[in-house]
């Protein structure tokens, strides 16, 4: 790049740029900026009369309810585990999904597939956790009295919805499967951004297909797949309230695998809906997130410049 | 039938004039009165809805407005003004064909007699709650709000969403009627001094028990009382479930709520008594937590009992809901709140499922604090005219037209009158906002299946009831945020397991339930029920 | 030229594809069948694949308000369209800027966007200031402008590939031509980037299409009211219902079959999609195919 020997401010040459860039930064200065003045609600006692300017100080007292529980150790773990696990397999996936599904050459056979693995994507959760108990209800489950009861011959069917256990698996399994056509989709763009000829030198090399993969498909990803694993450990402390709100059913005895910070800070103020304490856990949720994706792009920095984020 | 005719012709008249003074005069700034000026210094809100008040006709509003707080007379000469009222309805309906006409109908009536017309906001009842914080935190038009169902009282406090009824006494100045109607039932919307809601409903009364299939208790052969015990339930069930293996007896559901609320009666303070429970008020004020009690003890292994002997659902984990269960004929019966309003409308739709509807009373007919603040309205806070909003409630209450229109919507194209009656209709179900309470009911009018003798069913039941000692009182969580979150955490844990008395046997249920127990005091509990009881005596003290 | 390898190669694609597909569409055949379930029946043996009765009852339910879903359909159609057009142009002209790693105080711009992601003033101020400060409230704009028109992930999204995936020679030779900066994005860079126009496309109109909070939020008037706004709204009720439980509040619970219709609203709310997707996925993967350039 030999640009950077300009060392000199070329307003002419960058101007374009700026403008370009007005647009953008009008929309999130309108939509997300001027909002941030809501941030103070977490140190506030809200009053809808006084406006947020107007309600009161209260210090750190809308923070306390979140570690005045004896589950706060339960929900911090399981929200961490479950992004740090889902963000793993989620790349995995959505890579080799999505380098197997750029294989197939039939076209009509891929719009089939396409339309196919987006569909659990457009579904909401209420729906999804109806489904999932259409197949897990103890009694009159599908998956109890075809496969447990009917394949394999036993009496009683498995108590899903009594027994923690299964938890981790049937949330990774739904989440995997509801996101899956969309983590595709992501890799799939990048994909089809790589240059063919790359792929047509190789093969008159005679590389294998999983040589090109190893060699060329994964190197050419990488920037995406660091950047998507930047961007999800923003969210670290974060939940998707649907998968573990409804689709445990609320099953107070499934709490040890099931709760999270969303699902608890929900249930906590199902009583009274403070304003307060809601911005309260989500200032905590934006902070912990910051130190991660901060710490995150300087260890990526440190080894590879181009893909880090800023 | 003809006077009908009339106001409506009359409501077009008026109403084209009332909307022309809307028009140009804009809404009345009330910005100069004393408890709203607080919510127009912030900032842009402020500067929004005075912009949006037009001209110098404003202010003369805002200076007879300051006025007209204290006293009593009713301002004729001013621009009227236009009183939101919140109407609850179910989703995707959409009334908004038949809005106009209605508001019409009742501006004939409010405007020559109190000088405001009306603009209903239907609101689907998932969006109340967010409708209302929303629309009084930015500052938009709303009066009269529904503090009820999904709002209820309890949730709006803490935040000033609502207006102080006492302010410059205008609830005793301009609400003489519902003084006069609901009497000592208003100290159930007084939090801390502040009257922040009145109660919507004119009887209170409500027993508990449990609704039963009577058609399958018959086949069966089991008869029960009509008031009866916990005993006589379980005895029930159990000769149900010999002569009858396909019907649910008893079904635990979700387990959010705790069923010895209906079984047994208690006066619990906050969702499923989270901050504690007056056992029986007739004979100690004494806040208990409830899952300590050695009644839901006994409770709780009757649930695993009823499990063992297949009276409740096979799948402890079901999560239908018993209603539609005991619709669809699959479950003998569920735990609710009785009353003659319930009765008709059950009665009813048992009949249109193909079976018969009875009811078992386990608590005797009470009026407390949970039946009072189960209906209510609020002015919000934010409200421009909170004097005019009570006049137009007061009026509702003692005009039954006006509350007839907002009820039951239009005679002819909404209902029509059961034939040699003017009091029963028939409606056609084009109109039916659901979670409405307004009005003087004794003189309104009365849907039908209830019949001619409904006032007075409501009013023997009144008789026979006992009024709580606490109806009045309501306990401020205010300084107990934080054990709040935590115990509702805990029962929202523990209920379930215990409502379905799915727990491996007898002693690991009372293990269950003492552990049950145990989270709730690390959760604080007993420092909010300490804290309750003390507020209670305080209260009482104070009513002497 | 086929070699056996890519043909090996290929027979594991299909075979996963088809896996993947089968686990999508049997969960949603399901959802179409159960939405056609009789009420009681659903209730005593669960949803199945063959159900003992078939009923239209929560179509029916459904079909009561078919002029609100009308309507509703028409607003959805019209908010997705605008939507998305404006979100891809939006997100498209932001990324490009910031995939210049040369442009003085890209760094501060990079982290103004990704800051977006983290923090948020929550629903009240956000609420204050799209209504006081800018009067959406019962425009269309309501439906189209906040949250929705742009998010800083598609922004990384589109970044990461004009930075990846378009080869800096491209521009240097337009610049030795003489082109403007306005010229080389529009008529340069964005033929090249179909494949990720296409995705943020479908991203921002599935996104456009699932929306109800901004109904929810900023619309009163339920002539406004896009379809999921009203799908969500009977889910919620049913749900809010069913928690009032006992209480006489639950009067009228029972005027709704709860459990089948939840169903049908799926149904309802997805069928279009599937409907329209087709046609818009031929169009994208035509795009697709010209996009992938060779060099």
């Amino acid at each position: 790049m030999n640009k950077k020997v300009k060392t000199n401010f070329n307003l002419k040459h960058w101007l374009p740029f700026y403008l370009m860039f007005a647009p953008g930064f009008l929309y999130l200065l309108i939509n997300n900026y001027i909002p941030l003045y809501g941030m103070q609600l977490a140190f506030k006692s809200f009053s809808y009369k006084k406006g947020i300017a107007g309600s009161r100080w209260i210090g750190l007292k809308n923070f306390k309810f979140l570690f005045a529980t004896s589950d706060a150790f339960i929900m911090i773990r399981n929200t961490l585990l479950y992004n740090l696990l889902w963000i793993f397999v989620g790349m995995v996936f959505g890579v080799t999904v999505a380098i197997l599904f750029n294989e197939i050459r039939n076209k009509a056979a891929k719009q089939f597939y396409q339309t196919a693995i987006l569909l659990p994507y457009l579904m909401s959760m209420v729906v999804v956790a109806y489904l999932v108990y259409a197949y897990l209800a103890g009694d009159t489950g599908l998956i109890n009295n075809a496969i447990v009861k009917g394949l394999m011959g036993k009496k009683d069917g498995i108590k899903w919805y009594s027994d923690p256990k299964y938890w981790p698996f049937i949330l990774t399994f739904v989440q995997q499967w509801k996101q899956i056509g969309f983590g595709m989709l992501l890799y799939l763009a990048s994909l089809l951004g790589i240059d063919t000829s790359f792929y047509e030198a190789a093969m008159l090399d005679g590389a294998s297909k999983w040589q090109q993969i190893r060699y060329i498909t994964l190197p050419l990803l990488k920037p995406t797949i660091l950047m998507l694993v930047i961007l999800s450990l923003g969210q670290i402390f974060r939940s998707d309230f649907g998968l573990f709100y409804q689709v445990p059913m609320n099953q107070g005895s499934l709490y040890s695998t099931t709760q999270t910070i969303d699902t608890y800070v929900y249930r906590a103020l199902l009583e009274n809906n403070n304003v307060g304490m809601s911005a309260a856990a989500s200032f905590l949720q934006s902070i912990v997130g910051f130190i991660f994706i901060m710490a995150a792009n300087k260890i990526v920095r440190h080894f590879d410049e181009n893909s880090s984020l800023f | 039938m003809n006077r009908k005719a009339v106001s409506i012709v009359m409501a077009s008249v008026l109403a084209a004039s009332a909307l022309a003074g809307c028009g140009s005069t804009g809404t009345g700034s009330t910005a100069a009165q004393s408890d709203s000026s607080a919510a127009a210094q912030s900032g842009s809100a402020a500067a929004a809805t005075s912009a949006a008040a037009s001209g110098a006709a404003s202010e003369a509003a805002s200076g007879d407005a300051a006025a007209s707080g204290t006293s009593t007379a009713i301002d004729m000469n001013e621009d009227p003004y236009q009183v939101a009222i919140q109407v609850v309805t179910l989703p995707g309906v959409d009334y908004s064909t038949q809005e106009e006409e209605m508001e019409k109908a009742i501006d004939a009536i409010t405007l020559p007699a109190i000088n405001c017309t009306v603009d209903i906001q239907f609101v689907w009842i998932s969006e109340v709650a967010n409708t209302t914080s929303l629309a009084i935190a930015g500052n938009e038009k709303v009066d009269l709000v529904h503090v009820a169902t999904v709002s209820p009282l309890s949730s709006m406090v803490g935040s000033d969403m609502l207006y102080d009824m006492n302010t410059d006494n205008l609830l005793q100045n301009r609400g003489q009627k519902l003084v006069e109607l609901f009497g000592d039932l208003l100290q159930s919307g007084n939090v801390d001094g502040q009257q922040l809601a009145i109660p919507a409903k004119e009887f209170n009364v409500v027993a508990k028990g449990i609704g039963y299939n009577k058609a399958a208790a018959d086949k069966a052969g089991v008869t029960l009382p009509e008031t009866g015990t916990l005993d006589d339930l379980d005895t029930a069930l159990h000769s149900l479930k010999d002569k009858n293996q396909d019907m649910m007896g008893w079904f635990g559901g979700e387990g959010t709520s705790n069923y010895l609320y209906w079984l047994q009666g208690y006066e619990g303070f906050g969702t499923n008594a989270a901050y504690g429970a007056v056992m029986d008020s007739s004979k100690e004020l004494k806040v208990e937590n409830i899952y300590a009690t050695q009644d839901f003890m006994d409770y709780a292994n009757r649930m695993y009992k009823w499990r063992q002997d297949g009276i409740l659902q096979k799948d402890s984990t079901d999560k239908t809901s018993a209603q539609d269960y005991f619709n669809a004929q699959q479950l003998f019966c569920y735990p609710g709140d009785i009353t003659p309003q319930l009765d008709a409308l059950y009665k009813a739709q048992a009949v249109n499922n193909g079976f018969e509807y009875e009811t078992m009373q386990m608590v005797s007919p009470k009026i407390t604090n949970a039946s009072v603040t189960e209906y209510m309205w609020g002015i919000a806070s934010n409200s421009e005219r909170p004097d005019k909003a009570m006049d137009f409630l007061n009026f509702a209450y003692s005009n039954a037209d006006v509350a007839n229109i907002l009820m039951y919507g239009l005679k002819d194209t909404n209902y029509t009158f059961q034939d040699g009656s003017d009091k029963i209709i028939e409606t056609n179900n084009t109109y039916t906002p659901a979670f409405l309470q307004i009005g003087d009911a004794q003189n309104m009018l009365i849907p039908s299946p209830a019949g001619e003798d409904f006032i007075q069913q409501w009013k023997d039941m009144t008789d026979k009831a006992t009024v709580s000692p606490i109806v009045g009182y309501m306990f401020s969580d205010a300084d107990y945020q934080t054990e709040s979150a935590a115990i509702t955490n805990v029962i929202n844990q523990y209920l379930p397991t215990i409502e379905n008395g799915s727990c491996e046997s007898e002693d690991a249920t009372k293990a269950y339930v003492d552990e049950f127990v145990k989270a709730l005091q690390t959760a604080g509990i007993d420092d909010v029920i300490a804290g309750n009881q003390e507020q209670m005596d305080a209260y009482l003290a104070a009513q002497k | 030229m086929v070699s056996r390898d890519q043909k090996n190669w290929q027979i594991a694609a299909h075979i996963v594809m088809i896996i993947l597909a089968a686990l999508a569409i049997l969960p949603f055949i399901l959802l179409v069948v159960a939405s056609f379930t009789q009420e009681d029946v659903a209730l005593k043996y669960g949803y199945s694949y063959f159900p003992k009765a078939f009923s239209l009852e929560a179509y029916k339910y459904i079909g009561q308000n078919a002029s609100t879903f009308v309507r509703a359909y028409g607003m959805t159609i019209i908010v997705t369209l605008f939507g998305t057009v404006g979100a891809i142009v939006l997100t498209a002209l932001t990324g490009y800027v910031l995939s210049k790693r040369n442009l003085p105080g890209v760094k501060v711009m990079n982290l103004y966007v990704i800051f977006t992601m983290l923090f948020n003033g929550g629903l009240v101020a956000t609420y204050i200031s799209y209504v006081t400060i800018f009067h959406i409230k019962n425009t269309v704009f309501a439906l189209i402008v906040p949250a929705l028109l742009m998010n800083a992930f598609n922004i990384m999204l589109v970044r990461n590939y004009f930075e990846h995936s378009i080869p800096e020679e491209i521009y240097e030779s337009a610049r030795i031509d003489g082109a403007s900066e306005m010229t080389i994005f529009f008529k340069l860079v964005l033929p090249l980037s179909v494949p990720i126009l296409a995705t943020i496309g479908l991203m921002s109109g599935i996104a456009y299409w699932n929306d109800w909070q901004n109904a929810l939020y900023y619309i009163d008037d339920k002539q406004l009211y896009t379809i999921q706004a009203v799908l969500n709204s009977i889910n919620a009720s049913i749900s809010a219902l069913a928690s009032l439980g006992g209480t006489s509040a639950g009067v009228s619970a029972a005027n709704l079959p709860s459990t089948t219709i939840r169903m049908a609203v799926a149904v309802v709310g997805i069928l279009p999609i599937l409907c329209i997707y087709p046609f818009f996925q031929k169009y994208f993967a035509a795009g697709l195919m010209a996009g992938s350039v060779k060099g």
